[in-house]
């Protein structure tokens, strides 16, 4: 076991289409309400699902990733109340990048989409504040916040940063609405239902969450409050299909297994597992399947926000890093937004609920066969 | 080794390239949760999500052909590296040029030092490269050098770091 406890999260930045504010998210989503509602333009482009989670009014002249990225980045530098210093990286996850870009390629346009991969988003961030340190982009699809958080406290454990601004990026793309739905993931009720009987698929949606990590010894010297530890990353890869998650759910336990061993803990020190709990058929069950495997008769309560605000893709798991800080600040679980008829025996929280949270598991899968889970501790 | 890819081959030719090429040369006895697969790339995705959305316009968005829509994402080519060769550990895509690779090359070495796995496949896929893919296995006798920052692509840093070549195009010099 190494020391895992020495990184904090001092600002958080999130753009959804619950919210633009970590407060504003938080309540909408205690609420139970969910962003998805269907659009007028894609059901006139012949889209089959046309219910999705969006952000409305948002200025992306410059790309709407880049945009995402940097409102969000600013939020939480100005939260953290940090000076960055010249050894500042930026850590960003995402899928394909600047989906706009390659929509409008694919239109016929002519562009150079050199630089409209994952790496155009941490390099606008580090334009548009000034930053000349490290950037890195990890394309780990649907996964790729919990990467990004994971990469950028390794970063800071090696004294290769002072601090890093780090999390996950994703635009509306009418590509993945196109091939979500022509694989069949797509909810044909426009309604996602983590972990119900009745769940029939996933409902898009977009956004950003963006921290501000510090070693935990220079936030308080600069008199900072750490709003959650952050823990190890737990990371295996099914190798099974290219969509499909093994269905014993042994990869994602695995990833749990890693996590756990990594920060030294025990299944029973997990207070909230915060589920990727997309609501497709395949993925939530093999997550079940795990959920009983690492965790057997002694349950942690398990919940899922995608009903609330869609499945961001590359973002997801970041806006849910974000809401894990604020249910460790609040003591509260929140949600599941869309669950009415659980399909499963597990503690599935359906209304916000007061909870003692030392270590939540910030759960996230992949294409490829991605599996990641990240723990967030109380500060 | 293998045969040369044609300068048409897809991103998908190019890892499947590098999954056939490295696979004999990873170790035995290694259990599949103890390697790691540490791919850096500047391109994978961007061609397919092009042209997925081209034919999506063509005819309809009802018609797009799903089974290109996993290769529209940056780690597509790290899952089937992963699939064909059973890496069941830490699985990375970087996405950018030589600074890919060197966050890659870190990774691998950071998790053979502390033991998370025993055996580390660092790949370099991109498709613009005119040799396109090039490998390195690691283990805990063999780690990772710096990537050298000059190369623009992830390829030539990795070819620079000692890297094995595995998708001669046929247009290259």
């Amino acid at each position: 076991m190494r020391d895992r406890s020495g990184v904090v999260i001092t600002g958080v930045g999130v753009v959804t289409p619950l919210g633009d504010r970590l407060d504003a998210l938080w309540t909408r989503l205690a609420a139970g309400e969910s962003a998805a509602r269907p659009w007028d333009d894609l059901a006139r482009e012949e889209f089959r699902h046309t219910v999705a989670c969006r952000i409305d009014g948002l200025d992306d002249g410059d790309g709407r990733g880049r945009a995402l990225g940097v409102i969000a980045a600013r939020q939480a530098v100005v939260a953290a109340g940090v000076v960055l210093p010249a050894r500042t990286a930026v850590v960003v996850g995402s899928t394909m990048g600047e989906s706009g870009s390659f929509e409008r390629a694919g239109a016929g346009e002519r562009l150079d989409l050199g630089g409209e991969t994952c790496a155009a988003f941490p390099r606008a961030i580090a334009a548009d504040l000034g930053l000349a340190g490290p950037c890195r982009a990890y394309g780990a699809a649907c996964a790729a916040g919990n990467y990004a958080l994971g990469a950028a406290a390794d970063l800071l454990r090696r004294d290769e940063a002072d601090v890093v601004l780090a999390g996950g990026v994703e635009p509306f793309s009418r590509i993945a609405m196109v091939g979500f739905s022509r694989s069949r993931a797509m909810s044909a009720t426009g309604v996602c239902r983590p972990f119900d009987a009745r769940r029939d698929g996933m409902v898009l949606g977009e956004g950003a969450a963006m921290f501000v990590l510090e070693r935990e010894r220079d936030a308080r010297a600069r008199a900072a409050t750490p709003l959650a530890v952050v823990g190890a990353l737990g990371l295996a890869c099914d190798a099974h299909h290219p969509t499909a998650p093994r269905p014993d759910g042994e990869g994602i336990a695995a990833a749990f297994r890693d996590a756990l061993a990594e920060q030294d803990l025990a299944p029973r020190d997990v207070d909230w597992v915060c589920a990727h709990g997309s609501g497709t058929l395949l993925s939530d069950a093999a997550e079940a399947e795990a959920m009983r495997t690492v965790f057997g008769d002694r349950q942690p309560a398990l919940a899922g926000l995608k009903g609330a605000f869609g499945h961001a893709l590359g973002a997801a798991t970041a806006i849910e890093a974000a809401v894990c800080v604020a249910a460790l600040a609040r003591q509260t679980i929140p949600p599941t937004v869309g669950l009415a008829e659980p399909g499963y025996p597990l503690d599935l929280v359906r209304e916000p609920r007061a909870a003692r949270l030392r270590w939540v598991a910030n759960a996230g899968y992949a294409f490829g066969g991605l599996d990641s889970v990240l723990l967030l501790g109380a500060a | 080794m293998n045969p040369p890819l044609s300068p048409l081959s897809t991103i998908q030719d190019v890892a499947a390239a590098i999954a056939r090429t490295a696979g004999p040369q990873l170790a035995a006895g290694v259990p599949p949760a103890r390697r790691g697969l540490y791919l850096a790339t500047g391109d994978a995705g961007v061609d397919v999500a092009v042209a997925f959305w081209a034919a999506a316009l063509e005819a309809s968005p009802r018609f797009a052909n799903p089974a290109d829509f996993p290769w529209t994402l940056a780690n597509a080519p790290a899952g089937l590296v992963a699939r064909a060769l059973q890496i069941q550990g830490p699985c990375h895509t970087l996405v950018g040029g030589a600074d890919a690779l060197a966050a890659a090359l870190a990774h691998a070495d950071g998790d053979l030092a502390r033991g998370r796995v025993r055996e580390a496949l660092v790949v370099a896929c991109d498709l613009a490269h005119p040799l396109r893919g090039s490998f390195l296995v690691l283990n805990e006798t063999r780690r990772a050098r710096p990537a050298p920052a000059a190369p623009a692509s992830a390829t030539a840093a990795l070819l620079a770091c000692g890297g094995q070549p595995v998708a001669r195009s046929s247009a290259a010099p």
